[in-house]
């Protein structure tokens, strides 16, 4: 059989719980996680892969893979189905005489070098599944292979108040790394690593067997093989990203990166012609805007009927917005229901929630009294909120919210 | 099913449509926000059970190409049987495109005889329905038809649009006779013998 040799094959790393968004990764994988009304997070890393012309990604499940399973399917939404190359769903499995979860990001990588060595690629580039951004990665590459570079980080610039939160890459005037700092408390820079990696493979590949080798380590990209190439002296260098990003892996960020989209001030654009995100669309039927419904700044998604106020929100597909309900600067997540007189604000509410009539779900900061307490409501999936029940700010709900009379 | 499969007429000429059809087939026409009129025939073909589909075309079919490709969203793209564009000379014996659904038929024969299924359904593009035509299907056979027809009561609120046939049955809905449109609102009885 003759093959084709890939020059870049992308491994997404999609297998982590995603425990900081509670509820919302309950039973699914943070990465088919819905995101901007008829998105799922994981859209954009893989629109971003075919974007840039890379058509072999492996994509690494562990936590809760179904729904992911099912969503991405043969990867035809991105135009991934490919007879050679495509999109690949690579879960742990069994040896003849071992069997391991995947232990760290690296060893998830390590355990699958035999589908990487089937393409024989130049290049690994390594993703994470939880990340808002447009980027062409070929561009990544160039950079790459103009500074000869065995590992390449893509980084962007933080406020220096915020830089303690992130991985922080220091480097010298040639862009080569030279120090790594993980979440420092005095940051020496304010370069912030997106978790988007590209590797020469062959370094890679060694970089693995020898961390796998190591008992002490987490076997963590991060933590343990970024270090050790470092210390090796391996050529590393920062490729600097301009443009939006977004890690949404907690549900603050979640619902600021919603609210973004339907910034105007936010250069997060959906609507570029030549750089689509894709994703798998379900035939529903036009929306519909009842003439009681008033909307402004929202996006409403295909599916939707609308009878009530909808302010700064993003409703997903196939939500009911009943009579006089007032939605605002909430995300509402598919086939939610919100009855009649309902009022949801600073919210996201949770695929398939019904919202019973006059019930409140959560506040708007400037009615709360300490500034401090406040913070956005979470519904999870399917639950029902009863009629008349009050659900306050800060909230994340995991069980059905009975109702009371009046 | 294998029982069954269906062709659709996509290019009827409709001359009041005139001005939406110069640039395109009647069934490749937008409708409802997100639809094209086709979809509502391809898509009851589908939720009837019908998943061999022939669509004769004969002129200004690029935007049904576009529109419907290889057919995947009506989850009609198959090894075997699945949907299929019939354009004019795609098969031998075929002298001429063709001017009228019969000859469209008459050329369409080698996929019909290909795909051997035993019921046919003959559709048009230029009905927006939801219908099941599964259960039509299952009283053409309790019935013993040869020939079933969709058809509405006359003075319905269905029967207002352009209809070149209409018929005459009893309770039964059994065809007594046949009437052809010459021109709107005047009708001419079919002879033929032993009709």
């Amino acid at each position: 059989m003759i093959r084709q040799n890939k020059e870049c094959v992308a491994m997404l790393l999609a297998g982590g719980q995603g425990s900081r968004l509670e509820v919302l990764t309950r039973k699914v994988a943070k990465p088919a996680v819905h995101f901007g009304g008829k998105y799922r997070i994981i859209d954009f890393t893989l629109s971003n892969c075919i974007n840039s012309g890379i058509d072999t990604v492996g994509i690494l499940t562990q936590y809760r893979p179904l729904e992911l399973i099912k969503y991405v399917g043969s990867g035809r939404p991105w135009s991934l189905d490919r007879n050679h190359g495509g999109v690949h769903i690579l879960p742990p499995y069994a040896r003849a005489n071992s069997s391991e979860w995947y232990k760290g990001t690296a060893n998830a990588i390590c355990q699958n070098i035999e589908f990487i060595d089937e393409f024989s690629p130049k290049y690994v580039l390594v993703l994470s599944g939880d990340h808002i951004y447009k980027m062409d990665y070929s561009r990544m590459i160039a950079a790459h292979e103009k500074n000869n570079a065995d590992v390449t980080i893509s980084v962007i610039n933080v406020p220096r108040d915020e830089a303690s939160r992130f991985g922080i890459v220091i480097s010298d005037e040639t862009g080569r790394i030279t120090e790594f700092e993980e979440k420092p408390k005095n940051p020496k820079s304010t370069c912030a690593s997106m978790g988007v990696y590209l590797f020469s493979w062959d370094t890679l590949r060694k970089a693995l067997l020898a961390d796998n080798a190591n008992s002490a380590s987490s076997n963590d990209f991060g933590h343990d093989v970024l270090p050790m190439l470092l210390n090796e002296g391996a050529r590393m260098f920062t490729y600097e990203f301009e443009g939006y990003w977004k890690d949404v892996g907690t549900l603050d960020s979640l619902w600021d990166a919603n609210m973004d989209l339907i910034n105007p001030r936010v250069p997060m654009r959906l609507d570029d012609p030549d750089f689509r995100i894709f994703m798998k669309t379900s035939a529903l039927p036009p929306q519909y805007i009842s003439s009681d419904a008033v909307i402004a700044d929202s996006f409403v998604s295909e599916g939707c009927e609308v009878y009530g106020n909808v302010d700064f929100t993003v409703l997903s597909t196939g939500c009911y917005i009943g009579k006089n309900a007032v939605v605002r600067d909430s995300v509402i997540m598919p086939d939610a229901v919100i009855e009649e007189g309902a009022v949801v604000q600073y919210a996201i509410v949770g695929e398939g929630v019904r919202v019973g009539k006059n019930a409140v779900v959560g506040s708007r900061p400037e009615d709360s009294p300490n500034r401090d307490d406040w913070g956005i409501t979470v519904i999870g999936y399917d639950l029902k909120i009863g009629e008349n029940a009050v659900v306050p700010c800060k909230k994340v709900i995991a069980e059905d919210v009975p109702g009371r009379s009046e | 099913m294998n029982d069954r499969m269906a062709l659709i007429f996509a290019n009827i000429d409709n001359s009041t449509m005139d001005l939406f059809t110069s640039a395109r087939s009647l069934g490749a026409l937008p409708f409802g926000c997100r639809y094209r009129l086709i979809d509502f025939s391809l898509s009851n073909l589908v939720n009837s059970g019908v998943e061999i589909i022939g669509v004769p075309v004969r002129e200004k079919y690029q935007s049904l190409l576009d529109h419907i490709g290889i057919a995947r969203e009506w989850d009609l793209d198959r090894r075997t049987g699945g949907f299929t564009f019939l354009p004019p000379f795609a098969f031998m014996n075929q002298s001429s495109p063709y001017d009228t659904k019969l000859k469209a038929l008459i050329g369409s024969e080698s996929y019909l005889v290909k795909n051997h299924a035993e019921y046919v359904f003959l559709c048009e593009p230029d009905v927006v329905t939801n219908l099941d035509l599964d259960a039509l299907l299952r009283r053409h056979i309790e019935a013993g038809n040869d020939v079933t027809y969709l058809t509405v009561p006359q003075g319905s609120k269905g029967a207002r649009g352009t209809y070149d046939t209409a018929f005459k049955a009893d309770e039964t809905g059994h065809v007594s006779a046949v009437f052809l449109q010459v021109f709107p609102g005047h009708l001419r009885r079919l002879r033929r013998p032993g009709f």
